[in-house]
């Protein structure tokens, strides 16, 4: 019989992998819709495009996806569907530097319909109009300042402080030393404590 | 090292003010030290920013794009052990089997004597055909034509050593080579995950 949508909302991930294993299309969908989102900031955050962003992330479900048989319960099924989207991310910065971001729209959109339609969706939390206003301003000066981070920076710095990984899970992701994590970590937060200080003082 | 409370915040102190972890000698410092407590209200600044940022979303229809793309995984089947089903003819195999087994030991044991004259005529027969076939090979090979010839090169100490360090010094180009053969010229690249 086959589940209904929805249905595994209170499953674990490994419950929910262990039915993709048995072949269920709807566990499938379940793990795409549990991840994509996280999955996605990393990656925009890490190439700066919307578009790419969008690429690399179904890459990496079906990367994830299409190699679940192989997948060994004993590690987090979060870990690995992070490291692989930060792999994708990074070969493709390696490939090709990247130096534009716009949360309001793609810098090659010469209409205001194509800069709507490239523009960021960022998800409803329930805030007033004046405090998402608010919080634009600090978010795009935050996000301005990401940018400017080494990409190894930029992937530990989202994973310990967006997505609240830990030390070790960090390491595990991204296949470093914990005390490389550590030093990235603080390396980071530093050189964004004194971007952030350069924006106020301006 | 410096002790508390002169020394200043350093970073694995700072994620410990973030977990609350906050010990009274650092307290004390942050209390008289104003760069500390300016480091640490940036911080703390800059994890809530951090903490607040957006989650981004990507266009609608995402799920159904990748399923376009995933092959769904046919279950792995898995295997069962279990035993063939017991026919009325397997069972009777089974018990003749188990029937002729009883005998044989039977047999055996009521005639020890007989059972042991075969044992020893057999062991005599693979014996003394063991021993006429290393006579006859060892009598072909002196009588071939180089025999003669290989028994006088070994003949004295100082030749066989010499012929034992060449065959020793072949062996070993022989191995070095074998090796070079087979060990890849270039690196290997790893696939990543």
């Amino acid at each position: 019989m086959p589940i209904r949508p929805g249905s595994l909302r209170d499953k674990t991930d490994q419950d929910v992998v262990a039915l993709a294993k048995e072949g269920e299309e709807e566990a499938y969908r379940e793990l795409i819709r549990r991840y994509e989102r996280p999955v996605f900031s990393l990656i925009f955050r890490m190439v700066r495009n919307r578009e790419l962003a969008e690429d690399l992330s179904q890459e990496t479900f079906v990367k994830v996806l299409n190699a679940v048989q192989s997948y060994r319960p004993e590690f987090k099924f979060s870990s690995w569907v992070f490291k692989i989207a930060n792999n994708a991310a990074i070969d493709h910065i390696r490939k090709r530097e990247l130096d534009t971001l716009s949360l309001e729209g793609s810098p090659h959109a010469d209409t205001p319909e194509l800069i709507e339609a490239t523009a960021l969706q960022i998800s409803e939390r329930g805030e007033s109009q004046l405090d998402e206003v608010a919080n634009r301003e600090l978010g795009g000066t935050i996000e301005r300042a990401i940018e400017v981070l080494r990409p190894e920076y930029r992937a530990c710095i989202m994973l310990r402080h967006v997505e609240g990984r830990t030390y070790e899970e960090i390491a595990e992701i991204l296949n470093l030393p914990l005390g490389t994590v550590k030093t990235y970590i603080h390396r980071a937060r530093n050189e964004l404590r004194i971007l952030l200080r350069e924006v106020k003082d301006e | 090292m410096t002790p508390w409370p002169a020394k200043h915040l350093t970073a694995d102190d700072l994620d410990a003010f973030h977990s609350e972890a906050l010990t009274k000698e650092m307290q004390l410092h942050l209390e008289t030290c104003e760069d500390c407590r300016y480091l640490v209200a940036a911080d703390r600044e800059l994890v809530e920013l951090l903490g607040r940022l957006p989650v981004l979303e990507p266009q609608a229809g995402f799920v159904d794009r990748v399923m376009t793309r995933v092959t769904i995984a046919e279950p792995v089947p898995v295997p069962v052990l279990s035993f063939p089903r017991l026919t009325r003819s397997r069972v009777g195999g089974l018990l003749a089997a188990a029937a002729g087994i009883c005998l044989s030991v039977a047999w055996s044991a009521t005639n020890r004597a007989a059972l042991d004259g075969w044992l020893i005529a057999a062991q005599s027969t693979a014996v003394d055909s063991v021993t006429a076939l290393a006579q006859a090979t060892m009598a072909n090979l002196a009588g071939q034509s180089w025999y003669e010839s290989a028994r006088q090169i070994v003949g004295s100490p100082l030749r066989t050593a010499v012929v034992v360090a060449a065959s020793g010094v072949l062996y070993l180009t022989g191995i070095v080579a074998l090796r070079r053969l087979i060990t890849p010229s270039g690196p290997v690249s790893n696939a990543r995950a």
